[in-house]
């Protein structure tokens, strides 16, 4: 991985404490991916540093779009200055799994959302494993209704195992299916869709 | 990525005591139920091994009755996962949604300065279960010392000892059970030579397969010692065949002899299923001996036609049951054993090297394959020998230094002696039920303890018990035994050899074991000092009585 993280993948267009969406540059496209940890840093202390799982990237439409989808043929260099000059950001949701409380990071719901244009952060490795080193963050994305909760959580832990020790790897892998097991033993066919999205990986 | 056996870590740091899981539900009366961890291995597990829930004060020392399977989710079973394409999926699946469980008996309580009481209570929940470490069963079952003696190791923890308290086990009666090649005969010699060894008591063993005195013929074919070869001062080897036990290579020290003159009819009582001896023929005999005297056996057998007729005609003898009644008598014939002079010399020589403090072992011989010889002699002996001892401890008036030594008699076939319909009526029978009295126990061999008396049965304080698979067997063993339903399936699972389950007076709690090997080192063990450190200590601690005392009235 690159040092990605150290410049803002984009900054708060809308916040709730359940999360929040970062509006960015469509060119801007290359840094965030489905399921990173991203995080809404505050400019002043006194606010939380909020933590979250990206779940949608999406591109709104514009009037100039919208011609140009209907127009026979668009050359090469319209497509690149429409895509430089647009009004309209790319869009990124993130969903709120915890914040900063001190020294730690806390997995519960911000006491309050970021405020508009915080700048948000990919996550360092450092603060990705202090994450996944707790799983109480899987209430919150198991339960969200609005988010594709099993292929999240499945793309977060496949981005966080990554930063592990390889020898570290399958271990780590079944204890987050065995606390995913403890939620959601209840729906197996989700606990069962889950599981294989993990293990898809490892076992194709 | 490659799969990770959690076994690597073991075979790397050695075998440490796992945790297996917590404690969920569960009543004192019913046993406790574990979840058990996703890491612990089910199939290494097994019913009879030894568990320590951790309370927050105190250990509960418990053991594994039953093993099962439970899910949190049931659908699971209607669509179980493809675990054997996707060992991720078996990974997450056993241990969470569908997880292994065990069911746990409470025995008895550790405290925190490792003495124990037996168990009033449970622990909360979810208190945290472990395997027993080898210092929880120390705690349990003490050192080895002048009165404990190693009769084996639990299960699971082979270099561990479990010592049975002698004392204890000579004072009320034993019984060693289990079907027929379990090691009844081998666990019945060690427990002998450690009585020897210890001194707790003399023995008399009515030896029906010269399995005791000298050597034996293991199963691999190869000789093993006999209990005169491991104590020759302490053993003498008595014989009723005096060829047979020869041909052994057995010197006898003394070759018993019966009078037919010291026959009576309570003799022919013990008899009456093995010789088919009706309540009619026992009436003649009764008869008969008031009416002869000692010398009944004689004249019946000599008599003739006149005789029986004036017999007949002078009392309510039933022609046919005295005929009948001669036809048994005649069989004795066949023993050598029986001469017609009287002689008193057997049981004055038993009672002489008792109370020498030597054990007695009598062969029979070829006669240990006639049932009735076996059941005629043991009573014979036993009558008169108890008889000395009651005379002697009755004029002791209660002096210990005029009393004669605690004897332990061994007999085998045991429920031919102790049937129902004659267990009232024997002198095994009698021993059985009136306590330590008179400092005669019994040590009965059997591989069908249900056969034997329920009275009887509720009397015999200590019970080893080898495989059962008959269930009514299983109920007589388990029979006033709290807790006994976990111990049926432990019970019913023993190795079909050289494992056993010890209960009752001489334990602080059931236990299961893999009985000590009687082998060349357990014959240097005989020999040699006790290596054991706080003797006096462990004593004390091991004599706590945590099935009974001075009161004990026999199982409920
Ligand atoms: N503690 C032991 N040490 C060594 N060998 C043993 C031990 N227990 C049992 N065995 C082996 O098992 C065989 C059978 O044991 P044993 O003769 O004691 O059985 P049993 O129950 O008395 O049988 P039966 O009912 O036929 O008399 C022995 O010959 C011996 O080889
Ligand atoms: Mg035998």
């Amino acid at each position: 991985m690159t040092d990605n993280w150290k410049s803002p993948i984009g900054h708060v267009l809308r916040a709730s404490t359940a999360g929040f969406s970062a509006g960015t540059r469509v060119s801007h496209i290359q840094a965030p991916q489905f399921g990173m940890i991203v995080r809404a840093q505050p400019s002043i202390d006194e606010r939380d540093v909020v933590y979250g799982l990206l779940y949608d990237i999406h591109i709104d439409d514009d009037p100039l779009v919208r011609q140009l989808v209907l127009a026979d043929a668009v050359s090469e260099e319209t497509i690149h200055d429409q895509r430089h000059h647009r009004m309209v950001p790319l869009e990124m949701s993130v969903l709120a799994i915890g914040y900063r409380q001190g020294d730690w990071i806390r997995q519960a719901l911000p006491p309050r959302p970021p405020l508009s244009l915080d700048p948000v952060y990919l996550c360092t490795p450092d603060e990705i494993r202090e994450i996944a080193s707790r799983f109480d963050f899987f209430k919150l994305v198991l339960g969200a209704s609005q988010v594709p909760s099993e292929q999240l959580l499945a793309a977060s832990l496949l981005i966080a195992v990554g930063h592990l020790p390889e020898e570290e790897q399958y271990d780590y892998l079944v204890a987050a299916g065995r606390e995913a097991a403890r939620l959601i033993s209840s729906d197996l066919g989700r606990l069962d869709y889950l599981l294989r999205l993990i293990s898809s990986y490892m076992i194709g | 990525m490659a799969k990770k056996q959690v076994n690597e870590l073991d075979a790397f740091f050695g075998v440490r005591v796992p945790r297996l899981g917590v404690m969920t539900a569960g009543s004192l009366s019913r046993g406790l139920e574990v979840k058990l961890d996703p890491q612990t291995e089910l199939e290494d597990l097994a019913v009879g091994r030894y568990v320590v829930v951790r309370g927050r004060k105190r250990r509960f020392f418990c053991m594994v009755t039953d093993i099962g399977l439970e899910n949190t989710n049931n659908q699971i079973t209607l669509i179980p996962p493809d675990i054997q394409s996707n060992y991720y999926l078996a990974d997450v699946y056993q241990g969470t949604t569908a997880f292994g469980t065990l069911h746990i008996a409470p025995m008895l309580i550790i405290n925190e300065d490792g003495s124990i009481d037996p168990v009033r209570t449970i622990p909360p929940h979810f208190q945290e279960v472990w395997t027993a470490t080898e210092k929880d069963i120390n705690d349990v079952f003490g050192d080895e010392d002048e009165t404990h003696f190693n009769i084996g190791s639990p299960l699971e923890l082979q270099d561990t000892q479990i010592n049975v308290d002698l004392v204890r086990l000579t004072e009320r009666s034993v019984g060693v059970f289990g079907k027929s090649g379990t090691g009844k005969s081998y666990l019945t010699r060690v427990l002998l030579a450690g009585i020897i060894a210890r001194g707790t008591a003399v023995n008399l063993v009515f030896d029906m397969h010269n399995d005791y005195g000298w050597e034996v013929f293991n199963e691999e074919g190869q000789r093993d010692k006999g209990l005169k070869q491991l104590f020759p001062d302490r053993v003498s080897i008595f014989t009723l065949d005096d060829e047979s036990s020869r041909r052994r290579g057995v010197r006898p020290d003394f070759v018993v002899r019966l009078s037919y003159s010291d026959i009576e009819p309570e003799d022919l009582a013990a008899l009456r299923q093995t010789m088919d001896i009706s309540d009619t023929m026992l009436d003649a005999a009764y008869t008969l001996r008031r009416r002869w005297g000692k010398s009944w056996i004689q004249q019946l057998l000599t008599a003739d036609v006149d005789l029986i007729e004036e017999l007949l005609a002078s009392t309510t003898i039933n022609g046919a049951a005295l005929s009948a009644l001669m036809r048994r008598l005649e069989r004795f014939q066949r023993f050598g054993f029986l001469q017609p002079q009287a002689t008193d010399d057997s049981v004055s020589a038993i009672l002489n090297a008792i109370d020498q403090g030597t054990s007695v072992i009598l062969e029979f011989g070829r006669y240990g394959n006639a049932l009735e010889a076996y059941i005629l002699v043991a009573n014979y002996l036993t009558r008169r020998i108890r008889g000395r001892y009651v005379e002697r401890i009755e004029s002791s008036l209660g002096d210990e230094a005029k009393q004669p030594p605690q004897l332990m008699i061994t007999i085998e076939e045991a429920h031919k002696f102790l049937d129902p319909q004659i267990a009232r009526q024997t002198i095994f029978g009698t021993i059985a039920r009136e306590l330590r009295k008179y400092k005669v126990t019994l040590l009965v061999v059997d591989q069908r303890p249900s056969a034997i008396d329920e009275e009887v049965m509720s009397q015999v304080g200590t019970r080893v018990t080898a495989l059962l698979d008959n269930e009514r067997d299983i109920t007589a063993v388990l029979m006033g035994v709290s807790g006994a339903q976990g111990l049926r399936e432990v019970l019913a699972r023993l190795d079909t050899r050289q494992q056993a389950i010890v209960l009752g007076h001489a334990v602080p709690m059931p236990v299961v074991i893999k009985t000590r090997a009687y082998d060349e080192a357990f014959y240097a063990a005989m020999g040699a000092p006790l290596k054991g450190k706080k003797l006096k200590d462990a004593a004390k601690k091991g004599s706590k009585s945590l099935y009974g005392d001075e009161n004990f009235e026999g199982y409920d």
